[in-house]
């Protein structure tokens, strides 16, 4: 399939104009959202939770319309409070058991750490279920896009948890952007403040006792086997090569998705990183392969896409920021709450927060100035808070959720990119998508997809 | 001195050294420092072998003094016992201190010191020596903060002393050609240039040690401290990780901007900046960070537009060029700079070496000017040729001061942490007032500038 029918087959596709979204129906049948056995809308959906301690638990009180009927996590401490809440689901460690036994499941919500997101959204979907996976998607850009291809495949609900994307603030910019607000834009800025754990860190030694609440082997679910340690969860995962996606995987699904969708971005053809590294001792710099960088920059391209020129996308993280633009008036914040997003255009410049929020032009006198054109895009009743129930509307026979994953797919592949050039800094790696392919540097493409452990099939 | 502070409110680039060599420019500068001043009376004719005085001896100061052995090696003074063995050693006549101040007063023969100790003493150690009349040739970065280098610059003026900052690559063919492609429009009008470094490869980013080891007894601890404020003795200071400590080192920025930037400087003929911002991983009130970014912004300069000039370090680097290709390194192992034309770019390495237009076509098509700027046999010598009476050396404070100015605002910006606005005439951040505090620092008791 051509990268321009991929592309075309991008949720955002569905809410243009009638001609796009014409030619995606044909790909993707409205119909088959619901397809045989859907949830009637008036119906309540019996949804089962897999990693319920974070995230997850939000996405849970988000969904408390529908039956929770069942709910999965390999930690019983970390989730107890959540088992509590919810005393008539079915409780389990092992999603693959949850999901063998308990037939009346319709839908699952993924809330587990980076590296089991694939494996659970996987298992789940090839059931016929429908799925809401928090970002990013997945670990590797492979399981991006076989989750992708899955989905379809398998015509379920799905929705990828970067509630930005059904924000306001989102369609705003998209709106602004396609109105030419800042006309063609070349190069856009995208920063976070993540990470926020450590990180360029090594593996600890020491070897504690696994807590009696905790399933350790499930936990490592299909990444390599090491000893338990505090350092990893509940949270610190994020840093851990083999179980997070650092900062760019905790953070860029939110920040570049205003950019994505407002830019029409699809597969970047080329991407570099540079990063910080730690020095411990004079003149050894460490080589860190266990932990992402404190801080690091990916500079992404992407050719020109229907009427839109080629555009360089710069990311930063661990405090790199780009300069403060001469528009930004003196004392104004850059971004929101420690990310945000500065759009290049020939004709002007426009920033906005993490989640795609609060965007204006700038200079303020810009803005004010601006006329705004009509609110074309449909707008997701609850805002970001109506996330969930944007995608239960979905499993309801609904219209694809805002970023199910033939959008969310191709948002976490590049975000995914930019890690796997952090793995080769300094090497402007050539990328070919649409095979899934880095043609100039040979060995980065061992990034590309990850081995699983014994036992555990995607 | 009131005629070059005229002239600098105007131009403060019009003082560099670089003028010295420009053609017609170079009588206007020679108005101002007049060329027989650096002799001076009393002057060593060049037959004759000055008498040099090292402070700070061991690390890079033994091969400083090595470099200009071939004159009267009459003192030596160092801290470390230990660190400077070799180099005492080596100088078995040359009297031997711990205190500059004591060899100074007391070596009454001195006429030229070699400085090459932590930066955090720089000022201190080359004032002295200055106001005592004697040349000076002092490691980069010339000094620990901005004051003191605009101090030191007017001081090697009013003195009339030869000065060179160790900034070798100065002297270097690389760095000339440089110049005299970018004057040639080799690459047209430069907006946008970037500067790089792997520094630092010492720790930084990490807070200072509860533990308080006894001092060695090789060690005159409190002369190493200087005018730094105290603290007790702990090796994770020294011997060379100081670079990484505020109160001693100047970060990566110090220890290589003098060099990476020193091409930049010249060829653009870049004066104060106007503005500076700087990015970074965490900072943290006793050292520097492991990488940042310095973002900086120079006006228009003589038939030269306005230019953005980008500093990364900790092994952030700036893109990679469409030009550049495949498999080709960017830069040299320490660093290196990537000039961005409107007709072209030009990369070199760290020290100005190995300046190439890329891609290499463009740089086998070039058609090279001839080279009208001088050639220096050494850095070292060029200097042993300005105190004996030789033109100034081609990295002279008036030059050397003002390039140390902007590589430690850099320093600044990292530790403000905001976008500064920067009135360089005056040494005054406009814009943010606490940014101001790290423009001068104060001396601990007993220890003057």
């Amino acid at each position: 399939m051509s990268d321009k029918k991929k592309r075309q087959m991008n949720r955002r596709d569905f809410l243009l104009s009638t001609a796009s979204g014409a030619a995606a129906f044909t790909i993707v049948p409205r119909h088959v959202l619901g397809g045989w056995g859907g949830t009637a809308p008036s119906e309540k959906l019996n949804i089962a939770g897999v990693g319920v301690g974070g995230m997850g638990k939000n996405n849970l009180k988000n969904l408390g319309d529908e039956n929770i009927v069942a709910i999965c996590d390999v930690d019983e401490k970390y989730a107890g409070k959540v088992f509590d809440e919810y005393p008539q689901a079915k409780k389990y460690t092992d999603f693959r058991r949850m999901l063998e036994r308990q037939k009346e499941i319709d839908a699952v919500v993924v809330g587990t750490p980076d590296h089991t997101h694939a494996v659970i959204s996987m298992m789940a979907m090839k059931m016929g279920k429908h799925v809401y996976c928090q970002k990013p998607l997945t670990h590797s850009v492979y399981e991006a896009r076989m989750l992708t291809e899955a989905a379809r495949k398998y015509k379920v609900a799905t929705q990828m948890g970067n509630q930005g994307h059904s924000g306001e603030g989102v369609r705003l910019i998209c709106e602004w952007i396609w109105d030419g607000a800042i006309g063609p834009v070349r190069e856009v800025h995208a920063w976070t403040n993540r990470p926020v754990w450590p990180q360029g860190i090594e593996r600890p030694k020491e070897t504690p006792a696994v807590p009696a609440t905790l399933d350790w082997d499930l936990w490592l679910g299909p990444a390599p086997v090491r000893p338990y340690h505090p350092a990893y969860l509940p949270f610190n995962w994020r840093a851990w090569w083999d179980f997070g996606t650092g900062a760019l995987g905790d953070m860029a699904c939110h920040v570049l998705d205003p950019v994505f969708w407002s830019l029409k971005l699809g597969y970047p053809t080329a991407v570099e990183a540079c990063h910080s590294y730690e020095v411990r001792e004079m003149w050894k710099r460490v080589d860190n392969k266990e932990t992402y960088p404190s801080a690091s920059m990916v500079r992404y391209e992407f050719p020109a896409r229907e009427d839109m020129p080629p555009v360089k996308l710069k990311w930063y993280d661990g405090g790199m920021l780009p300069p403060r633009p001469e528009e930004l008036e003196p004392g104004r914040q850059m971004g929101k709450d420690g990310s945000g997003v500065i759009f290049v255009g020939d004709k002007g410049k426009l920033m906005c927060g993490t989640y795609g929020d609060s965007p204006r032009l700038i200079p303020e006198g810009r803005m004010r100035e601006y006329e705004r054109p009509g609110k074309t895009l449909e707008r997701i009743e609850g805002d970001v808070g109506g996330h969930e129930k944007n995608w239960v509307r979905a499993c309801k026979g609904g219209e694809p959720a805002c970023s199910n994953f033939d959008y969310a797919g191709f948002l976490t592949e590049a975000v995914l990119m930019g890690n796997l050039a952090i793995r080769c800094p300094g090497e402007r790696l050539n990328w070919d998508g649409e095979n899934m392919k880095v043609t100039n540097v040979p060995e980065a493409n061992e990034y590309v997809r990850r081995q699983y452990r014994q036992g555990w099939t995607f | 001195m009131r005629r070059n502070k005229a002239s600098s409110k105007r131009e403060p680039a019009s003082i560099s050294r670089r003028d010295f060599i420009g053609g017609a420019a170079a009588v206007a500068a020679f108005t101002i420092v007049p060329r027989h001043v650096l002799g001076g009376p009393g002057q060593t004719p060049p037959s004759e072998k000055l008498n040099i005085a090292g402070i700070g001896v061991g690390g890079k100061g033994a091969g400083d003094i090595g470099a200009v052995s071939s004159e009267n090696i009459v003192a030596l003074c160092d801290v470390d016992d230990k660190r400077a063995g070799e180099t005492f050693e080596k100088y078995p006549g040359a009297k031997r201190y711990r205190d500059f101040r004591k060899m100074l007063e007391k070596e009454k023969n001195i006429e030229a010191v070699v400085v090459a100790t932590p930066d955090h003493i720089h000022a201190a150690a080359s004032m002295m020596a200055i106001k005592m009349g004697k040349h000076v040739y002092c490691e980069k970065p010339l000094t620990h903060s901005i004051y003191e280098a605009r101090m030191l610059t007017e001081a090697a003026r009013t003195q009339k002393v030869a000065t060179q900052m160790g900034n070798q690559g100065h002297s270097g063919e690389g760095t000339r050609l440089i110049c005299e492609w970018i004057w040639d429009g080799a690459i047209g009008e430069v907006r946008e240039v970037h500067a790089w470094t792997n520094r630092p490869i010492w720790p930084q980013g990490i807070d200072r040690p509860e533990e308080t080891p006894a001092v060695p007894g090789t060690l005159a601890w409190d002369l190493w401290l200087g005018p730094a404020p105290y603290r007790p003795y702990h090796p994770a200071y020294l011997p060379f990780k100081w670079r990484g400590w505020w109160d001693f080192g100047t970060g990566a920025l110090g220890d290589m901007a003098c060099h990476i930037i020193d091409p930049i400087f010249w060829a653009l003929k870049l004066g104060y900046p106007k503005s500076v911002e700087a990015v970074s991983t965490k900072v943290n009130s006793e050292t520097a960070p492991t990488a940042s970014i310095i973002y900086y912004e120079f006006g228009a300069r003589e038939g030269m537009p306005p230019v953005k000039m980008t500093w990364y370090d900790g092994e952030l680097m700036p893109p990679k060029p469409e030009e550049l290709e495949e498999g080709r390194r960017m830069g040299s192992g320490n660093g290196g700079v990537l000039f961005v034309g409107d007709k072209g770019k030009l990369m070199c390495g760290c020290y100005g070496k190995n300046p190439r237009l890329i891609p290499e076509t463009a740089m086998q098509a070039y058609e090279r000017p001839p080279k009208t700027i001088p050639r220096v046999e050494e850095h070292h010598k060029d200097w042993l040729n300005a105190c004996k009476g030789g033109k100034p050396a081609c990295s002279n404070f008036d030059y050397s001061g003002p390039l140390t100015e902007v590589v430690l605002l850099g320093n600044l910006a990292v530790r403000a942490g905001k976008r500064l606005e920067w009135d360089g005439e005056n040494m005054r951040v406009t814009n943010v007032d606490e940014a101001n505090q790290y423009v001068r620092r104060d001396y601990r008791a007993g220890w003057t500038l």
